[in-house]
């Protein structure tokens, strides 16, 4: 173990770090609002709005995500049409590709994980909300999602955990996150054990903070559900 | 001139696949009567209660509320569906319900129950839906159970936050479907009290229930309900004393 090596080159993890984080939290924020709205669709009795939701997901759950990072950067360059356009400007960049490709990818994960909630809201709840009144809109807004995002909070972290090590892909294309300095660090020194353990102990220090931040939310989430909580 | 009825139904039909549930009841509700629907199981007396605020849509017949019809028209397929979920959602917003498993929503503490449709339906300013809350909560005996969650409650203070939210409304009348049904026989009586109060203060109620002797003391008139058809209608004292239906005297007998 050359510690030397490490400490030299912190500089580069930082910039990971910092490259990782931003391109984790856009994408989990898109992917989140996209996946509000998608939710609510994909439940839709109607097959002629649920369909192409349902196509949606299955299509970004069933190829991986290396594909269709793959698929955006590389494969969008062969359409020449689309060279010509504003879209150019933004394609042609791997940070915006990779951005997509992990908005996309877990907007579609979370549609499914917010489906689940949203069928288990009890359907006494959902009646209760009829009879006093209330269109299905606001039910959804004030009755079904909130008690949606409380059941699916501990599917949820899974999946923002699943996100940040998914991210280590985007080194595939050329962008310096966590793993992308690290493949420098081992490029330069050939070193490759103190190279990624590095980089192993950064994404395990993230997920301790996210795992952190999760329980926090629980705890106020779930206070209808702790016993101790007495008013 | 003829008293305008809180409520009435005339020739309710409804069917389950093949299965008759009404075969065409007709009621009305005048202001203060409070009606006890009776009937064995299958007999059609919670349908009856929640086709007046179609969470059941009745195959046929009509629901006035307060001197306003819900206005029904035919799909594509001949069902029969309402003409204008607006209407209905006001039309709702007017009968509160209250369920036997309490319904309440759970992710919300009662005082968040409570305030939640007069602020998001009726749009009355938050400050006076607490005050009116607090009011209601008052009058069911949990106010100090304001800021609880439901799980944290017994089953009978679910049930009078329940009652609660469905007072919060102020609506012309209150539908009960059988309360105390999901309750402890400790916890029953909490439950009537209240309801029994309601009753003196002259509110309009239709109470689905099972308690014989709430239906004979509290109700203005019993309804008795057998295979979706109504076999007993009157004045408690003169029903039960005095049943014209053989089914009805069984029935009584039976408990």
């Amino acid at each position: 173990m050359n510690f030397s090596i490490i400490s030299d080159n912190l500089g580069i993890y930082f910039q990971g770090l910092n490259n990782t984080i931003q391109l984790v939290s856009i994408s989990l924020v898109i992917g989140l609002v996209i996946a509000v709205p998608l939710s609510v669709i994909r439940c839709s009795k109607n097959y002629f709005f649920s369909t192409p939701v349902r196509a949606y997901i299955y299509f970004f759950r069933g190829t991986p995500l290396l594909v269709q990072m793959f698929l955006i950067y590389y494969g969008l360059g062969q359409f020449e049409l689309l060279k010509s356009t504003f879209l150019w400007n933004y394609l042609k960049e791997a940070y915006f590709c990779a951005l997509l490709a992990f908005a996309l990818n877990t907007a579609a994960y979370t549609t499914e994980i917010l489906r689940g909630g949203i069928e288990g809201t009890p359907y006494g709840e959902i009646e209760a909300a009829k009879s006093v009144g209330m269109s299905r809109i606001k039910m959804m807004i004030r009755i079904v999602l909130p008690s949606a995002f409380r059941r699916t909070l501990p599917a949820y972290s899974n999946e923002v955990i699943f996100m940040l090590h998914g991210s280590s892909l985007a080194s595939v294309i050329t962008i310096i996150d966590i793993t992308g300095a690290a493949r420098i660090v081992n490029s330069r020194y050939y070193t490759p054990y103190e190279a990624f353990l590095t980089a192993a102990v950064f994404y395990l220090v993230l997920t301790f903070i996210i795992v952190f931040l999760f329980k926090k939310l629980e705890y106020r989430w779930y206070a209808h559900l702790r016993r101790d909580h007495n008013v | 001139m003829t008293q305008q009825a809180t409520l009435s139904v005339h020739d309710l039909h409804k069917s389950f696949g093949s299965l008759k549930v009404l075969s065409g009841i007709s009621v009305s509700a005048f202001k203060g009567d409070v009606i006890s629907i009776l009937g064995s199981s299958g007999s059609g007396k919670s349908t009856l209660l929640r086709c007046i605020n179609m969470l059941e849509i009745p195959d046929s017949g009509r629901i006035i509320v307060a001197g306003e019809e819900i206005l029904m028209k035919k799909n594509r397929r001949g069902e029969n569906v309402p003409k204008d979920m607006k209407q209905v959602e006001q039309i709702r917003s007017r009968l509160s319900m209250v369920f036997q498993q309490f319904n309440l929503w759970s992710h919300m503490t009662v005082l968040e129950n409570v305030i939640e449709a007069p602020v998001h339906v009726l749009k009355v300013p938050k400050k006076d839906a607490v005050e009116r809350a607090k009011a209601c909560l008052e009058k069911v005996g949990i106010y100090n159970k304001a800021k609880s969650y439901p799980a944290h409650l017994s089953g009978g203070q679910q049930q009078r936050a329940a009652i609660a939210r469905a007072l919060a409304m102020e609506p012309e009348a209150l539908l009960f479907d059988e309360p105390t049904s999901a309750l402890d026989p400790e916890l029953v009586g909490e439950v009537l009290a209240v309801i029994r109060s309601l009753a003196e203060e002259g509110r309009t109620m239709l109470v689905v229930t099972h308690e014989m002797a709430f239906a004979r003391d509290v109700s203005s008139r019993v309804i008795f309900l057998n295979q979706g058809l109504i076999e007993e209608d009157g004045h408690p004292d003169q029903v039960f004393e005095n049943p014209r239906s053989e089914r009805f005297r069984q029935f009584i007998a039976g408990i």
